[in-house]
Protein backbone atom coordinates (compact mmCIF):
# COMPACT_ATOMS: atom_id res chain seq x y z
CA UNK A 1 0.00 0.00 0.00
CA UNK A 2 1.42 3.48 -0.56
CA UNK A 3 2.31 5.60 2.03
CA UNK A 4 -0.09 6.52 4.43
CA UNK A 5 -1.75 9.98 4.43
CA UNK A 6 0.45 11.00 7.43
CA UNK A 7 3.33 10.30 5.69
CA UNK A 8 2.40 11.74 2.39
CA UNK A 9 5.16 13.97 1.01
CA UNK A 10 4.01 16.62 -1.25
CA UNK A 11 4.86 14.88 -4.36
CA UNK A 12 2.03 12.99 -4.62
CA UNK A 13 -0.80 15.26 -4.93
CA UNK A 14 -4.68 13.57 -5.25
CA UNK A 15 -7.26 13.91 -7.40
CA UNK A 16 -8.68 16.47 -8.62
CA UNK A 17 -11.83 17.86 -10.85
CA UNK A 18 -14.41 19.97 -12.79
CA UNK A 19 -17.67 21.33 -11.29
CA UNK A 20 -19.89 19.25 -10.69
CA UNK A 21 -23.00 19.71 -12.99
CA UNK A 22 -26.18 20.36 -10.82
CA UNK A 23 -27.35 17.78 -13.34
CA UNK A 24 -25.17 15.01 -12.43
CA UNK A 25 -25.84 15.19 -8.99
CA UNK A 26 -30.04 14.60 -9.50
CA UNK A 27 -29.77 12.42 -12.32
CA UNK A 28 -28.17 8.59 -12.40
CA UNK A 29 -24.67 9.04 -14.19
CA UNK A 30 -22.50 6.66 -16.06
CA UNK A 31 -18.82 6.91 -15.55
CA UNK A 32 -15.90 6.28 -17.87
CA UNK A 33 -12.09 5.81 -16.12
CA UNK A 34 -9.34 5.11 -18.62
CA UNK A 35 -5.56 5.84 -18.00
CA UNK A 36 -2.84 7.37 -19.90
CA UNK A 37 0.83 7.08 -19.81
CA UNK A 38 1.19 3.80 -18.58
CA UNK A 39 3.89 2.41 -20.64
CA UNK A 40 6.35 5.35 -20.87
CA UNK A 41 9.61 5.42 -18.83
CA UNK A 42 9.21 9.62 -18.68
CA UNK A 43 6.69 11.88 -17.28
CA UNK A 44 3.31 11.02 -15.32
CA UNK A 45 0.85 8.45 -15.98
CA UNK A 46 -2.60 9.99 -15.41
CA UNK A 47 -5.93 8.56 -14.72
CA UNK A 48 -9.03 9.60 -16.06
CA UNK A 49 -13.18 10.29 -15.41
CA UNK A 50 -15.77 11.70 -17.71
CA UNK A 51 -19.17 11.13 -16.19
CA UNK A 52 -23.16 12.20 -17.39
CA UNK A 53 -26.25 11.74 -16.77
CA UNK A 54 -27.29 8.57 -18.70
CA UNK A 55 -30.33 10.10 -20.42
CA UNK A 56 -27.78 12.28 -22.24
CA UNK A 57 -25.43 9.81 -23.52
CA UNK A 58 -26.67 10.41 -26.76
CA UNK A 59 -25.29 14.07 -26.26
CA UNK A 60 -21.89 12.89 -25.19
CA UNK A 61 -21.42 10.07 -28.56
CA UNK A 62 -22.51 12.81 -30.56
CA UNK A 63 -19.28 15.15 -29.47
CA UNK A 64 -17.26 12.52 -31.92
CA UNK A 65 -14.97 11.77 -28.94
CA UNK A 66 -14.08 8.31 -29.96
CA UNK A 67 -11.06 6.19 -29.29
CA UNK A 68 -8.57 8.60 -29.12
CA UNK A 69 -5.65 6.79 -29.32
CA UNK A 70 -5.46 7.67 -32.95
CA UNK A 71 -5.28 11.47 -32.76
CA UNK A 72 -2.77 13.73 -32.93
CA UNK A 73 -1.78 15.90 -29.59
CA UNK A 74 -3.59 18.91 -31.59
CA UNK A 75 -6.84 17.09 -32.38
CA UNK A 76 -7.08 15.40 -28.54
CA UNK A 77 -6.41 18.78 -27.23
CA UNK A 78 -9.65 19.89 -29.65
CA UNK A 79 -12.18 17.36 -28.07
CA UNK A 80 -11.17 18.24 -24.81
CA UNK A 81 -12.31 21.72 -25.47
CA UNK A 82 -15.89 20.23 -26.81
CA UNK A 83 -15.46 18.44 -23.44
CA UNK A 84 -15.43 21.37 -21.14
CA UNK A 85 -17.83 23.34 -23.71
CA UNK A 86 -20.34 20.38 -22.71
CA UNK A 87 -19.86 21.33 -18.71
CA UNK A 88 -23.88 21.49 -18.11
CA UNK A 89 -23.89 17.99 -18.64
CA UNK A 90 -20.41 16.52 -18.43
CA UNK A 91 -17.82 16.31 -15.70
CA UNK A 92 -14.40 15.30 -14.57
CA UNK A 93 -11.28 14.53 -12.68
CA UNK A 94 -7.70 13.52 -12.91
CA UNK A 95 -5.03 11.82 -10.76
CA UNK A 96 -1.82 12.65 -11.78
CA UNK A 97 1.12 9.91 -10.63
CA UNK A 98 4.23 11.95 -10.65
CA UNK A 99 7.21 9.64 -12.22
CA UNK A 100 9.48 9.94 -8.78
CA UNK A 101 6.07 8.26 -6.83
CA UNK A 102 5.58 5.52 -9.68
CA UNK A 103 9.28 5.04 -9.24
CA UNK A 104 9.10 5.25 -5.09
CA UNK A 105 5.84 2.94 -5.24
CA UNK A 106 7.71 0.08 -7.01
CA UNK A 107 10.79 0.38 -4.90
CA UNK A 108 9.97 0.98 -1.63
CA UNK A 109 10.52 -1.97 0.90
CA UNK A 110 6.99 -2.80 1.15
CA UNK A 111 6.70 -3.22 -2.91
CA UNK A 112 3.58 -1.59 -4.49
CA UNK A 113 3.23 -2.71 -7.99
CA UNK A 114 2.22 -1.02 -11.03
CA UNK A 115 -1.10 -2.46 -11.08
CA UNK A 116 -2.08 -2.34 -7.66
CA UNK A 117 -1.29 1.37 -7.70
CA UNK A 118 -3.23 1.69 -11.27
CA UNK A 119 -5.88 -0.17 -9.69
CA UNK A 120 -6.14 1.77 -6.44
CA UNK A 121 -5.82 5.01 -8.40
CA UNK A 122 -8.79 4.07 -10.53
CA UNK A 123 -10.70 3.66 -7.12
CA UNK A 124 -9.65 6.55 -5.68
CA UNK A 125 -11.21 9.13 -8.38
CA UNK A 126 -14.57 6.79 -8.30
CA UNK A 127 -14.93 7.59 -4.65
CA UNK A 128 -13.66 11.14 -5.09
CA UNK A 129 -17.21 11.33 -8.16
CA UNK A 130 -18.76 9.76 -5.11
CA UNK A 131 -18.02 12.59 -2.37
CA UNK A 132 -18.06 15.57 -4.91
CA UNK A 133 -22.09 14.05 -4.94
CA UNK A 134 -21.91 12.50 -8.67
CA UNK A 135 -24.80 9.72 -8.85
CA UNK A 136 -22.92 7.50 -10.24
CA UNK A 137 -24.90 4.62 -11.03
CA UNK A 138 -22.70 2.72 -13.72
CA UNK A 139 -19.17 2.43 -14.08
CA UNK A 140 -16.88 1.56 -17.34
CA UNK A 141 -13.38 0.97 -16.89
CA UNK A 142 -10.68 0.31 -19.24
CA UNK A 143 -9.24 -3.06 -18.01
CA UNK A 144 -5.32 -3.09 -16.49
CA UNK A 145 -4.52 -6.52 -16.07
CA UNK A 146 -7.42 -9.53 -16.22
CA UNK A 147 -11.11 -8.13 -16.88
CA UNK A 148 -13.41 -10.50 -15.06
CA UNK A 149 -10.92 -10.30 -11.55
CA UNK A 150 -10.64 -6.64 -11.83
CA UNK A 151 -14.64 -6.45 -12.21
CA UNK A 152 -15.15 -8.26 -8.92
CA UNK A 153 -12.63 -6.05 -7.11
CA UNK A 154 -15.12 -3.30 -8.20
CA UNK A 155 -18.00 -4.73 -7.24
CA UNK A 156 -16.96 -5.41 -3.98
CA UNK A 157 -15.98 -2.04 -3.87
CA UNK A 158 -18.53 -0.32 -4.87
CA UNK A 159 -21.85 -2.64 -4.17
CA UNK A 160 -24.23 0.03 -5.66
CA UNK A 161 -23.15 0.57 -8.30
CA UNK A 162 -23.22 -1.25 -12.14
CA UNK A 163 -19.60 -2.26 -13.05
CA UNK A 164 -17.87 -2.90 -16.46
CA UNK A 165 -14.66 -3.92 -16.99
CA UNK A 166 -13.22 -4.28 -20.61
CA UNK A 167 -10.03 -4.65 -22.64
CA UNK A 168 -10.54 -1.21 -25.08
CA UNK A 169 -13.47 0.35 -23.48
CA UNK A 170 -12.37 3.48 -24.84
CA UNK A 171 -13.88 1.80 -27.90
CA UNK A 172 -16.99 0.71 -26.73
CA UNK A 173 -18.15 3.16 -24.23
CA UNK A 174 -18.58 6.79 -25.02
CA UNK A 175 -17.67 7.72 -21.16
CA UNK A 176 -14.61 5.57 -21.26
CA UNK A 177 -13.33 7.32 -24.40
CA UNK A 178 -14.28 10.60 -22.98
CA UNK A 179 -12.26 9.70 -19.56
CA UNK A 180 -9.27 9.05 -22.02
CA UNK A 181 -9.07 12.23 -24.40
CA UNK A 182 -9.13 13.60 -20.54
CA UNK A 183 -6.13 11.38 -19.39
CA UNK A 184 -4.18 11.99 -22.45
CA UNK A 185 -4.61 15.67 -22.41
CA UNK A 186 -3.34 16.05 -19.01
CA UNK A 187 -0.31 13.95 -19.22
CA UNK A 188 0.64 15.53 -22.83
CA UNK A 189 0.46 18.47 -21.18
CA UNK A 190 2.19 17.49 -18.19
CA UNK A 191 4.83 16.75 -20.41
CA UNK A 192 5.22 18.97 -22.14
CA UNK A 193 5.19 21.56 -18.97
CA UNK A 194 7.20 19.16 -17.34
CA UNK A 195 9.28 21.43 -14.40
CA UNK A 196 12.63 19.93 -14.16
CA UNK A 197 13.42 20.24 -10.40
CA UNK A 198 16.88 19.96 -10.59
CA UNK A 199 19.15 22.14 -11.17
CA UNK A 200 20.55 21.54 -14.27
CA UNK A 201 20.30 24.34 -16.32
CA UNK A 202 18.89 24.14 -19.68
CA UNK A 203 17.85 20.38 -20.45
CA UNK A 204 17.44 19.50 -24.10
CA UNK A 205 13.84 18.33 -24.30
CA UNK A 206 13.88 15.77 -27.55
CA UNK A 207 12.47 13.10 -25.57
CA UNK A 208 10.76 11.01 -28.40
CA UNK A 209 7.96 9.66 -27.76
CA UNK A 210 8.88 9.00 -24.19
CA UNK A 211 8.50 5.14 -25.11
CA UNK A 212 11.21 2.73 -23.71
CA UNK A 213 11.98 1.02 -27.15
CA UNK A 214 11.97 4.73 -28.73
CA UNK A 215 15.56 5.21 -29.76
CA UNK A 216 15.30 8.90 -29.74
CA UNK A 217 14.03 7.98 -25.76
CA UNK A 218 16.97 5.79 -25.20
CA UNK A 219 19.81 8.59 -26.44
CA UNK A 220 18.06 11.21 -24.49
CA UNK A 221 18.37 8.71 -21.62
CA UNK A 222 22.08 8.28 -22.10
CA UNK A 223 22.44 11.57 -22.76
CA UNK A 224 21.48 12.50 -19.39
CA UNK A 225 22.74 9.94 -17.15
CA UNK A 226 24.42 11.04 -14.07
CA UNK A 227 27.05 8.47 -12.90
CA UNK A 228 26.05 9.35 -9.07
CA UNK A 229 22.32 10.98 -9.21
CA UNK A 230 20.89 8.87 -12.19
CA UNK A 231 18.29 10.92 -13.50
CA UNK A 232 16.06 13.75 -13.03
CA UNK A 233 12.82 12.85 -11.57
CA UNK A 234 10.96 12.55 -14.97
CA UNK A 235 12.09 9.28 -15.20
CA UNK A 236 10.97 6.97 -13.62
CA UNK A 237 13.74 4.37 -11.76
CA UNK A 238 11.81 0.98 -11.84
CA UNK A 239 11.14 0.74 -15.47
CA UNK A 240 13.57 -1.92 -16.47
CA UNK A 241 15.24 0.75 -19.54
CA UNK A 242 16.34 2.96 -16.88
CA UNK A 243 17.77 0.25 -14.49
CA UNK A 244 20.08 -1.40 -17.17
CA UNK A 245 21.33 2.25 -18.00
CA UNK A 246 21.82 2.82 -14.64
CA UNK A 247 23.54 -0.28 -13.79
CA UNK A 248 25.76 0.31 -16.79
CA UNK A 249 27.01 4.26 -16.78
CA UNK A 250 26.22 4.56 -13.24
CA UNK A 251 28.12 4.09 -10.07
CA UNK A 252 27.26 1.11 -7.73
CA UNK A 253 24.91 2.04 -5.30
CA UNK A 254 23.88 -0.73 -2.42
CA UNK A 255 20.85 -0.16 -0.64
CA UNK A 256 20.66 -1.79 3.21
CA UNK A 257 17.35 -4.05 2.69
CA UNK A 258 18.65 -4.58 -1.48
CA UNK A 259 21.45 -6.10 -0.92
CA UNK A 260 23.15 -9.60 1.07
CA UNK A 261 24.54 -8.50 4.12
CA UNK A 262 27.89 -10.00 3.58
CA UNK A 263 28.50 -12.19 0.35
CA UNK A 264 29.74 -15.25 1.48
CA UNK A 265 32.38 -15.97 -1.43
CA UNK A 266 34.14 -12.96 -1.67
CA UNK A 267 37.93 -13.38 0.04
CA UNK A 268 38.69 -12.28 3.18
CA UNK A 269 39.94 -8.90 4.10
CA UNK A 270 43.69 -8.88 4.49
CA UNK A 271 43.40 -7.19 7.56
CA UNK A 272 41.11 -9.91 8.93
CA UNK A 273 44.54 -11.89 9.38
CA UNK A 274 46.08 -9.56 11.65
CA UNK A 275 43.12 -9.33 13.64
CA UNK A 276 42.94 -10.34 17.36
CA UNK A 277 41.89 -14.01 17.56
CA UNK A 278 39.07 -13.17 20.31
CA UNK A 279 37.74 -9.77 21.83
CA UNK A 280 38.69 -9.57 25.61
CA UNK A 281 35.21 -9.00 25.69
CA UNK A 282 32.28 -7.29 23.56
CA UNK A 283 31.63 -3.88 23.86
CA UNK A 284 28.86 -2.57 26.26
CA UNK A 285 25.48 -3.15 24.62
CA UNK A 286 25.02 1.04 24.47
CA UNK A 287 27.27 1.18 22.01
CA UNK A 288 26.45 -2.15 20.38
CA UNK A 289 23.08 -0.49 19.80
CA UNK A 290 24.35 2.68 18.32
CA UNK A 291 26.88 1.26 15.91
CA UNK A 292 29.71 3.13 18.03
CA UNK A 293 33.46 1.73 18.11
CA UNK A 294 36.19 3.94 18.94
CA UNK A 295 38.42 4.69 16.03
CA UNK A 296 42.12 4.71 16.62
CA UNK A 297 42.99 6.18 13.37
CA UNK A 298 41.44 8.26 10.73
CA UNK B 1 49.17 2.14 19.79
CA UNK B 2 47.85 4.65 17.38
CA UNK B 3 49.79 7.62 16.32
CA UNK B 4 48.36 11.20 16.57
CA UNK B 5 46.16 12.67 14.18
CA UNK B 6 47.68 16.60 13.37
CA UNK B 7 46.06 19.53 11.75
CA UNK B 8 47.55 21.15 9.07
CA UNK B 9 45.52 24.61 9.90
CA UNK B 10 45.90 27.54 7.34
CA UNK B 11 45.72 30.62 9.73
CA UNK B 12 43.12 33.05 9.37
CA UNK B 13 41.10 30.66 6.64
CA UNK B 14 37.85 30.20 7.17
CA UNK B 15 36.12 26.74 6.49
CA UNK B 16 32.79 26.90 4.65
CA UNK B 17 29.74 25.44 6.49
CA UNK B 18 28.39 22.45 4.55
CA UNK B 19 25.38 20.90 4.33
CA UNK B 20 26.15 16.87 5.59
CA UNK B 21 23.76 14.57 4.56
CA UNK B 22 23.76 10.91 5.41
CA UNK B 23 22.29 8.62 3.02
CA UNK B 24 20.48 5.46 3.16
CA UNK B 25 22.75 3.28 1.01
CA UNK B 26 26.47 3.34 0.06
CA UNK B 27 27.16 5.00 -3.13
CA UNK B 28 30.39 3.26 -3.89
CA UNK B 29 32.05 6.88 -5.50
CA UNK B 30 34.94 8.74 -4.17
CA UNK B 31 34.75 12.31 -5.56
CA UNK B 32 32.89 15.08 -6.11
CA UNK B 33 29.03 14.38 -7.38
CA UNK B 34 26.26 17.50 -8.25
CA UNK B 35 24.82 17.06 -4.97
CA UNK B 36 22.95 20.83 -4.78
CA UNK B 37 21.82 20.03 -8.13
CA UNK B 38 19.88 16.94 -7.94
CA UNK B 39 19.21 16.72 -4.26
CA UNK B 40 16.22 18.53 -4.05
CA UNK B 41 14.36 18.67 -0.50
CA UNK B 42 10.96 19.70 0.51
CA UNK B 43 9.64 19.99 3.51
CA UNK B 44 6.68 17.83 4.02
CA UNK B 45 3.59 19.37 6.61
CA UNK B 46 5.45 18.05 9.78
CA UNK B 47 8.37 19.50 9.88
CA UNK B 48 9.91 16.50 8.45
CA UNK B 49 12.02 16.43 4.63
CA UNK B 50 11.40 14.90 2.02
CA UNK B 51 13.78 13.91 -1.33
CA UNK B 52 14.40 11.39 -3.78
CA UNK B 53 17.54 9.43 -4.75
CA UNK B 54 17.38 7.28 -7.67
CA UNK B 55 14.17 7.35 -7.89
CA UNK B 56 13.66 6.51 -3.81
CA UNK B 57 11.86 8.22 -1.51
CA UNK B 58 14.20 9.86 1.60
CA UNK B 59 12.44 10.58 4.54
CA UNK B 60 14.98 13.18 6.53
CA UNK B 61 15.35 14.95 9.51
CA UNK B 62 17.75 17.25 10.60
CA UNK B 63 20.15 16.07 13.63
CA UNK B 64 21.62 19.02 15.01
CA UNK B 65 25.18 18.10 16.95
CA UNK B 66 24.89 18.12 20.55
CA UNK B 67 26.61 21.39 22.46
CA UNK B 68 29.93 21.30 22.43
CA UNK B 69 30.79 19.36 19.13
CA UNK B 70 31.34 20.59 15.99
CA UNK B 71 31.24 18.04 12.36
CA UNK B 72 34.60 18.53 10.54
CA UNK B 73 35.06 17.40 7.01
CA UNK B 74 39.16 16.08 6.69
CA UNK B 75 41.27 15.42 3.76
CA UNK B 76 44.40 13.70 4.40
CA UNK B 77 47.43 15.80 3.79
CA UNK B 78 51.04 15.57 3.70
CA UNK B 79 53.81 16.97 6.95
CA UNK B 80 54.46 20.02 6.74
CA UNK B 81 58.47 20.85 5.70
CA UNK B 82 60.42 20.12 8.59
CA UNK B 83 58.41 18.17 10.59
CA UNK B 84 60.20 16.03 12.91
CA UNK B 85 57.37 14.67 14.29
CA UNK B 86 56.40 10.58 14.53
CA UNK B 87 56.10 9.45 11.14
CA UNK B 88 53.09 7.29 11.91
CA UNK B 89 51.21 10.79 12.36
CA UNK B 90 48.30 11.60 10.36
CA UNK B 91 48.09 14.77 8.84
CA UNK B 92 44.75 16.50 8.06
CA UNK B 93 43.42 19.81 6.74
CA UNK B 94 39.88 20.97 7.60
CA UNK B 95 37.85 21.35 4.25
CA UNK B 96 34.82 22.41 6.00
CA UNK B 97 32.38 22.34 9.05
CA UNK B 98 28.54 21.38 9.94
CA UNK B 99 26.50 21.58 12.84
CA UNK B 100 23.84 19.63 11.56
CA UNK B 101 23.24 16.55 10.19
CA UNK B 102 20.28 15.62 7.91
CA UNK B 103 19.44 12.05 8.27
CA UNK B 104 17.85 10.52 5.15
CA UNK B 105 16.08 6.81 5.21
CA UNK B 106 14.51 4.71 2.70
CA UNK B 107 11.03 5.73 1.79
CA UNK B 108 10.20 7.49 4.95
CA UNK B 109 11.82 9.18 7.58
CA UNK B 110 14.51 7.39 10.28
CA UNK B 111 13.08 6.53 13.54
CA UNK B 112 13.99 9.26 16.30
CA UNK B 113 15.14 6.10 18.31
CA UNK B 114 17.43 4.33 15.90
CA UNK B 115 20.25 5.54 13.72
CA UNK B 116 22.63 8.10 14.37
CA UNK B 117 20.71 10.39 16.59
CA UNK B 118 20.71 7.59 18.88
CA UNK B 119 24.66 7.54 18.21
CA UNK B 120 24.82 11.46 19.10
CA UNK B 121 23.55 10.58 22.17
CA UNK B 122 26.91 9.65 23.70
CA UNK B 123 28.44 12.90 23.04
CA UNK B 124 26.70 14.81 26.25
CA UNK B 125 26.77 11.23 28.00
CA UNK B 126 30.40 11.10 27.82
CA UNK B 127 30.63 14.87 28.89
CA UNK B 128 28.27 14.12 32.00
CA UNK B 129 30.25 10.58 32.38
CA UNK B 130 33.73 12.24 32.11
CA UNK B 131 33.22 15.86 33.68
CA UNK B 132 35.13 16.39 36.72
CA UNK B 133 32.46 16.31 40.46
CA UNK B 134 32.66 19.31 42.32
CA UNK B 135 34.16 19.44 45.76
CA UNK B 136 31.77 21.46 46.83
CA UNK B 137 28.58 19.43 45.72
CA UNK B 138 26.03 20.37 48.03
CA UNK B 139 23.98 16.28 47.59
CA UNK B 140 24.27 13.77 50.29
CA UNK B 141 23.91 10.30 49.38
CA UNK B 142 20.14 9.02 50.75
CA UNK B 143 20.95 6.41 53.24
Amino acid sequence: MALARSERDPAAAGPFGSAVPPLCRRRPCALGVDEAGRGPVLGPMVYGICYCPVEKMEELEALGVADSKTLSEAERERRFGLLEAAGDVLGWALHVLPPDHISACMQQRAKYNLNELSQDTAVGLIQFALDSGVQVAEVFVDTVGPAEKYEAKLRQRFPGLGVTVRPKADALFPVVSAASICAKVARDRAVKNWSFVEDLGDIDRDYGSGYPNDPKTKEWLRRNLEPVFGFPRLVRFSWGTARELLQRGGVPVKWADEDPAEDPTAPPSLLSYFARASPRRPPHRFFQERRLRPLAEL
Amino acid sequence: MAAGVKLLAAPGAVQPQLPAQLLPCRVLHDGPAPVAAFLRVQPGSGGELWASFRGRRLGGRELPLPPGYRGVLLREGEPPPGDEGDPQDQWVKVMGTFDVITEWGADAVPSPTAGVALALQWGPLACAIHAPVSDDSDEEAEP
